[in-house]
């Protein structure tokens, strides 16, 4: 019951925070600074979540680096499933490594 | 998308001629980011499990929630969720609560995810029904179009095979993760991280782009040393603030 009652709450909240941002930002308006900011804002966050992926706690893991790292290189220039599934690769590489 | 029901609330329009991108290179984007979604949810499906919740639950959380660091942070908040908890049904409740914020700090972030769509919705129905569509990935890449349209559609189109992608993953994960031989939970661990920088990556067009992304990538870094997980990604938000300055 907990867990359904944890998910529900949850489902709720995030939904709402969702509608937020898609409501304010249908709104519109605002001078160029403010476009130019949420223009920017998905690079930012984009980056900052690719760097706690890549670092849970501020501190780098070995393999979620090398899946970053090869995936972003690979998206330049074979797109973003290759990429992705070459990252994944390599991550699972080092992980294996780190095995034996 | 279009052959949806609810095309017409999403205002799916007919293929812009001044944006190259087309639903071929959509679903391009669409397939990554639904396989890394697909494996990180697995992850947290056969967590899930191994914490005690049923395999239902889990794959309802991905359903109501679709969001996967809030869910896996939840989870770990809430542990179990075994009712009769010692200290009774107001402890139990309590932890619930605390689960709650503790994962909604996580989707914090969400809320400007949403405000980078911009104009991509115009009516009421179709931002109440593309908002549970809102995440990493599809706003990254809608926001890599050039025109509301293709914005629109690349939106659509990601968002709903990520969401695909997410479910199934978490059934699969839930059903078979007991199964899957030791350490290849562990192997598969760098999905997600790949996953969200082969979205990051087209998205860094000039120096501009380049230096927020370096500064929000370092702020996150640092802020995630002391603060709990979701706020330091809304913290490196702040990394565009002065660009968005220099440029008025």
């Amino acid at each position: 019951m907990n867990v359904v009652l944890f998910v529900a709450g949850l489902a709720v909240v995030t939904y709402l925070l969702r509608l937020a941002g898609v409501s304010t930002a249908a709104r519109g308006g605002g001078d160029g600074r403010r476009s130019l900011f949420t223009a920017l804002l998905p690079v930012a966050l984009l980056a900052a979540v690719v760097a706690v992926q890549a670092a849970p706690g501020g501190r780098p893991a070995a393999h979620l680096v090398v899946a970053a790292a090869v995936a972003g290189v690979a998206a330049h220039r074979l797109g973003s499933l290759p990429a992705m599934l070459l990252g994944t690769a390599a991550g699972a590489l080092v992980t294996i490594g780190e095995f034996i | 998308m279009t052959d949806q029901p609810n095309a017409r609330a999403f205002e799916t329009g007919p293929r812009d001629p001044a944006d190259p991108a087309t639903t071929r290179s959509d679903l391009g984007l669409a397939l990554g980011a639904a396989a890394g979604a697909a494996t990180y949810s697995a992850v947290f499906g056969a967590a899930a499990v191994e914490q005690g919740w049923s395999a239902w639950e889990a794959v309802l959380a991905s359903v109501a929630v679709h969001a996967g660091g809030s869910q896996i942070v939840g989870l770990s908040a809430l542990g179990g969720g075994v009712p009769g908890a010692p200290g009774g049904a107001s402890q139990a409740t309590g932890a619930v609560i605390a689960a709650v914020i503790a994962a909604s700090l996580v989707n914090l972030r969400l809320t400007a995810f949403g405000l980078a769509l911009g104009d991509v919705f115009r009516t009421r129905w179709g931002r109440w029904l593309a908002a549970h569509l809102v995440s990493d990935e599809s706003v990254a890449a809608a926001v890599s179009r050039g025109t509301p349209a293709t914005r629109r559609r690349t939106f659509l189109v990601v968002g709903s095979l990520l969401f695909t992608g997410w479910v199934g993953g978490t059934a699969a994960g839930a059903v078979l993760g007991s199964v899957l031989p030791h350490g290849a939970r562990e192997a598969v661990d760098g999905a997600a991280a790949a996953a969200f920088a082969a979205l990051l990556v087209p998205l860094l067009r000039s120096r501009r782009e380049a230096a927020v992304a370096a500064g929000a990538a370092a702020l996150a870094l640092v802020a995630s040393w002391w603060l709990p997980p979701g706020l330091p990604v809304l913290v490196a938000a702040l990394a565009a603030v002065p660009f968005a300055g220099r440029a008025a």
